[in-house]
């Protein structure tokens, strides 16, 4: 990890530091000009000449090429120009004020308003006299409770493929409910009801469906969450954390409530014994990956933003950081890797979009909760340059091992050889008290690897495989037709289910 | 996440002083004994009780709830002391406290350089609790969990310097650290004399050409203002001499209210005339040759607070203060924010002739709070969950401080003056069996009301909507006069719908101690009201209350209200 984005004055001696493939510095650094993230996608900061604060908690794009940025201070900023090959010709200009800490933003097309989700409440904005401000602020559904603790924050979705909008609800504290769905997802519906969804949610950062349109939310390290992790909202879930089940008491929306689970237990056991209970789709394991994920983008740009069609990209508050996750459903339950993409933002993320010309905008702040990014706040356009570069596409669980493919052919020599590739296993206690270590470590061998004759495709055999851990395959030594390393050599892939043997 | 407790840095650095405190203890142990000795054979008494430890100097620090920081961004400590620091941990997640040596040769770098040495660490850090193996580490806590303490004992390092705490659970470190301030004082002053004049100033007057009140030496020679009990118009002039220790610069630092000039071997070094606060604290450093030095210090109060502070520092010594009063920037906590920072908010306001909204947790109103602000003076907070005007008040608008900074928590009262409440804890609407019916009581959340949002006109003031039942409400707020002018109001103007109109919908528009005055007008606690649209009703079924019954015609019922402030 680099620290060279901390301004000098937080950074009097400089560290050299590395963290996620330290171990193989020495194989990379072997190669004269070792691909950068810089060569495919650039972070472009938008211009604020009037210094405004803008500590981004949502984005959202419009098909005429608008962005909206709300803010937590409670402003709502659109964007002109945005989208132009010239950053510097974007513009900030104030479209709604006055309200409470917006960390969702989607734009309706149909009725030409922007509803945004504030602490108290889905709001409709719109600019009915059309002087580039907003007019009317619908109150959509307060159903909610808010207690007045400053935890209980509200994350917003876009609309989903029925129309509706998804809020995760934040525990009072992050550690107790104290007032109703505190720790639950909702969906409110076009016409305002608002469906008690998913429970079991504790410190949810974003919201954000896959290509398939199933929701998607992030959840922050804690109680019942040893790790942060991308999480599967499939409706009448448990998502892992018990805080929020008494409100089974005033819903007839789902339910029945489900069984507690144990405490300092391991999730694949306790999926056993709470039927509802749903996985972590992907692990992002702390320390690692990062330590707060926040929002969740689809790209569904076909093709415009760079290889990574159907895939979600994941922000980072504390990293400053993107990942990037690809999904499979084994058995029914979704599972994939998540591998880093790009890092180096001025500030913790927290909002992004990606317009559909293939600009990803990404905002945040750190106000409260520190980043390595360093700034207050910040808020940025990511380009992608046009070139592809050399990463590990997909990588999906096979019955004896894992295949991966890549986003250019591979050399067959180096993606062949066992020794390119090495992998460790683990998992985290599934537990009350706050995060936890990685537990349960196993090595799994890499016995063989076979690659397909367009070098696109790899079968790893592996073995064991452990149900329910991550499985961290660093591929130091895998090497492009052209010679170059993997731009991340490392992926953490979550293995909830082995598939059958065929 | 429990991480072990004693590292072996920490180990290390407590062994060190366990060892040096054992060894002393063994030396006067041994003079002990010598001397009981002799006594037992002088006078066969009994032996004297042992020496009393030295008690160690206890410090507290906090981490308050939802703040990410130490309550105590400062504190100070004289070399060798011994301390017990009790770390307190109220937030809801963990944190530690890493005391770090003194980055060489440099300003403070708040243990960054540590704090960033602990993220590198990455998935080690946290069975380590994130204490990195580096020289800067002083002393630490563990990973200190929610609502949980650890104590530590140390003895402080005999160099001066800033030695900072922080937090190293990375992301923390930036807003969350402190200073350990490690002292010693520089020389005191070697004499002081006092004139104290009278009179009138508005500036510092030319004292040679004036004749004392009074004269005479000052005894412990520090810097007093009290020297007659006198507060307002007087004003003193001292004069002192001062060793430098040696060749080299040295810096003094000078605060008043209201004026002071300090000037130095009869050349005038800091300037600080005129009538102020004792607010910031003015610095000017120095080059001084080795041996004694002649101050002169000039000061006077016109009226209102008195306050005088003198302090000097050097590279051998931490700012010594010269006066017996130390300025709050100057004392344990307060280093890092002078008080006018403290007092410093985010102040929001009307601008362009327009309304200013501001949505959050307001005290006084429930956490649905909608705080408005007109350029006339006015402003009022309207409370969602009841749908009531909560709160009314003059002047300035919102302090948005407490909200926009760190992560926000609490809740924050109104920014200006003359703040009423005309119908506090209740809902603001509903349909009673018959006219004595009781009030319904509070609920969390008015029961059957729903609120709507509102929309902004084009002065961008807001009409608020919500519906009970099928009646829908507009409730719009009229700013009237000018608080300037003293005439500053709020016509409250209610817009009734329904296609099928109810029996028995009142509004409650006033409760409390309403007393009748002329024209219509109520009087009640800081404010007067006046129902101009509408008939009222004053009656008491749970104490006064003033209703107002909502009569339709064609489905449509309108009611206006004043309210304003008493005077």
């Amino acid at each position: 990890m680099r620290f060279s984005r901390f301004p000098s004055r937080f950074c009097p001696r400089f560290i050299p530091v590395l963290t996620t493939g330290a171990a193989f510095a020495a194989a990379a650094s072997a190669f004269a000009a070792d691909p950068k993230e810089s060569d495919y996608y650039q972070i472009q900061p938008i211009p604020n000449p009037d210094k405004l604060v803008l500590e981004i908690g949502a984005l959202e794009h419009t098909p005429d090429g608008r962005i909206f940025a709300t803010t937590r201070r409670g402003d709502v900023f659109m964007v002109t120009d945005a989208l132009d090959k010239d950053v510097s010709k974007a513009g900030l200009k104030l479209f709604a004020g006055g309200l409470h800490e917006v960390l969702g933003a989607a734009w309706n097309e149909k009725n030409q308003s922007l509803y945004i989700t504030q602490r108290p409440e889905l709001t409709r904005l719109r600019d009915d006299d059309g002087d580039g401000r907003a007019d009317t602020f619908e109150t959509v559904s307060d159903g909610w409770g808010i207690s007045g603790d400053y935890h209980e924050y509200a994350f917003g979705s876009k609309f989903d493929r029925d129309g509706n909008m998804w809020v995760t609800l934040c525990l009072t504290g992050s550690f107790t409910s104290d007032i109703d769905y505190r720790g639950w997802a909702l969906r409110i519906t076009p016409d305002g009801r608002m469906l008690p969804t998913v429970c079991g949610v504790r410190s949810p950062g974003g919201i954000g469906f896959n290509a398939a349109g199933d929701a998607f939310y992030t959840d922050n390290q804690g109680p019942w969450n040893g790790s942060s992790s991308l999480k599967w909202l499939k409706p009448g879930s448990f998502a892992g954390n018990p805080m929020g089940n008494k409100w089974f008491n005033i819903t007839t929306e789902i339910g029945p409530r489900p069984p507690e689970p144990h405490d300092k237990s391991r999730m694949v056991i306790e999926r056993e014994r709470v039927p509802t209970l749903v996985p972590p789709a992907v692990m992002l394991p702390h320390a690692r990956v990062g330590q707060s994920p926040t929002a969740i983008i689809c790209d569904t740009t076909g093709g415009k933003f760079g290889p990574f069609q159907d895939q979600l990209f994941v922000a980072e508050q504390t990293f400053s950081n993107i990942a990037r996750v690809s999904l499979e459903k084994v058995n029914g339950v979704y599972q994939g890797v998540a591998i880093p993409f790009l890092e180096g933002f001025g500030s913790g993320l927290i909002g992004m979009t990606l317009s559909g010309n293939g600009y990803l905008f990404a905002g945040g702040s750190d106000r409260g909760w520190g980043s390595r990014g360093g700034k207050p706040y910040s808020f940025d356009r990511v380009a992608w340059t046009g070139k592809t570069p050399f990463e590990i596409l997909t990588m999906t669980a096979e019955p004896d091992g894992f295949s991966i493919t890549f986003t250019s052919p591979a050399d067959k020599e180096t993606a062949a050889s066992p020794a390119s590739y090495s992998m460790q296993a683990w998992t985290w206690a599934y537990r009350e008290e706050y995060g936890g270590s990685e537990v349960d470590q196993v090595t799994p061998v890499i016995s063989a690897v076979t690659v397909s004759p367009d070098g696109l495709k790899a079968r790893i055999k592996a073995s064991p495989l452990t149900k329910g851990h991550v499985h961290y395959l660093q591929s130091p030594g895998v090497r492009s037709a052209e010679g170059a390393p993997l731009l991340h050599k490392d992926a953490y892939y979550t293995l909830n289910e082995i598939p059958a043997g065929g | 996440m429990h991480p072990a407790r004693l590292l072996p840095v920490f180990a290390a650095a407590l062994s060190l002083t366990r060892l040096q405190a054992q060894t002393q203890t063994q030396t006067q142990t041994q003079t002990q004994t010598q001397t009981q000795t002799q006594t037992q054979t002088q006078t066969q008494t009994q032996a004297p009780a042992p020496p009393p430890e030295p008690q160690p100097v206890v410090i507290n620090i906090k981490t308050p709830p939802g703040q990410m920081k130490y309550d105590r961004p400062v504190i100070s400590a004289t070399p060798g002391a011994k301390l017990r620091l009790v770390f307190e941990n109220q937030d809801e997640m963990p944190h530690n406290l890493v005391l770090c040596r003194p980055l060489e040769g440099k300003a403070s770098d708040k243990g960054l350089e540590v704090a960033q040495l602990a993220w590198a660490m990455g998935v080690e850090g946290m069975n380590k609790g994130w204490i990195p193996d580096s020289p800067r580490v002083l002393a630490h806590t563990g990973m200190v969990p929610a609502h949980q303490k650890e104590e530590l004992f140390l003895t402080v390092p005999m160099e001066p310097g800033i030695y900072p705490y922080v937090c190293t659970f990375p992301g923390h470190a930036m807003v969350m650290n402190g200073e350990l301030r490690v002292l010693t004082e520089g020389p005191k002053l070697t004499d002081l004399n006092f004139k104290l004049y009278l009179g009138d100033w508005k500036k510092l007057p030319d004292y040679s050409t004036l004749t004392p009140h009074r004269s005479g030496p000052i005894p412990d020679k520090l810097v007093d203002i009290k020297l007659e009990g006198m507060t307002e118009h007087f004003g003193v002039r001292y004069e002192g001499t001062f060793e430098v220790p040696q060749d080299g610069r040295y810096e003094f630092f000078l605060s008043s209210d209201d004026g002071s000039r300090l000037s130095i071997d009869d050349r005038a070094v800091l300037d600080n005339d005129g009538i102020h606060p004792a607010g910031t604290v003015k610095s000017r450093s120095l080059r001084l040759a080795k041996g004694p030095h002649r101050l002169m210090l000039d000061y006077f109060e016109n009226a209102g607070e008195e306050k005088l502070y003198l302090g000097w520092s050097g590279k051998q010594f931490s700012e010594t203060p010269l006066s017996k009063w130390v300025h709050p920037s100057r004392q344990d906590g307060g280093g890092a924010e002078a008080p006018e920072d403290r007092s410093t908010g985010i102040p929001l306001g009307p601008v362009n002739g327009e309304a200013v909204i501001y949505r959050n947790f307001i005290a006084g109103s429930s956490p649905r709070g909608i705080a408005v602000g007109y350029p006339n003076g006015t402003n009022l907070c309207f409370d969602a969950d009841q749908m009531v005007p909560a709160l009314f008040w003059r002047g300035a608008f919102m302090d948005a401080k407490r909200h926009w900074t760190d992560r926000g928590s609490g809740a924050q009262p109104p920014l200006g003056y003359d703040v009423f409440s005309p119908t506090p804890d209740a809902p603001c609407l509903a349909i009673l069996t018959d006219a004595n019916a009781a009030w319904p009581a509070k609920k969390p959340r008015a029961e059957g009301i729903r609120f709507r949002g509102y929309t902004l006109d084009a002065r961008r003031r807001p009409t608020f909507k919500y519906d009970l039942g099928c009646v829908s409400v507009e409730d719009f707020y009229e700013p009237v006069g000018d608080t300037k002018n003293n005439d500053g109001a709020i016509i409250r103007h209610l817009t009734f719908t329904c296609p099928k109109a109810p029996d028995g919908l009142y509004l409650r528009a006033a409760s409390g101690n309403l007393q009748p005055r002329s024209g219509g007008v109520w009087a009640g606690q800081g404010f007067q009201m006046k129902v101009v649209k509408g008939d009222a009703v004053l009656r008491d079924a749970n104490g006064p209350e003033l209703l107002v019954p909502v009569k339709f015609e064609n489905n449509r019922a309108t009611l206006e209200l004043l309210y304003r402030w008493n005077s």
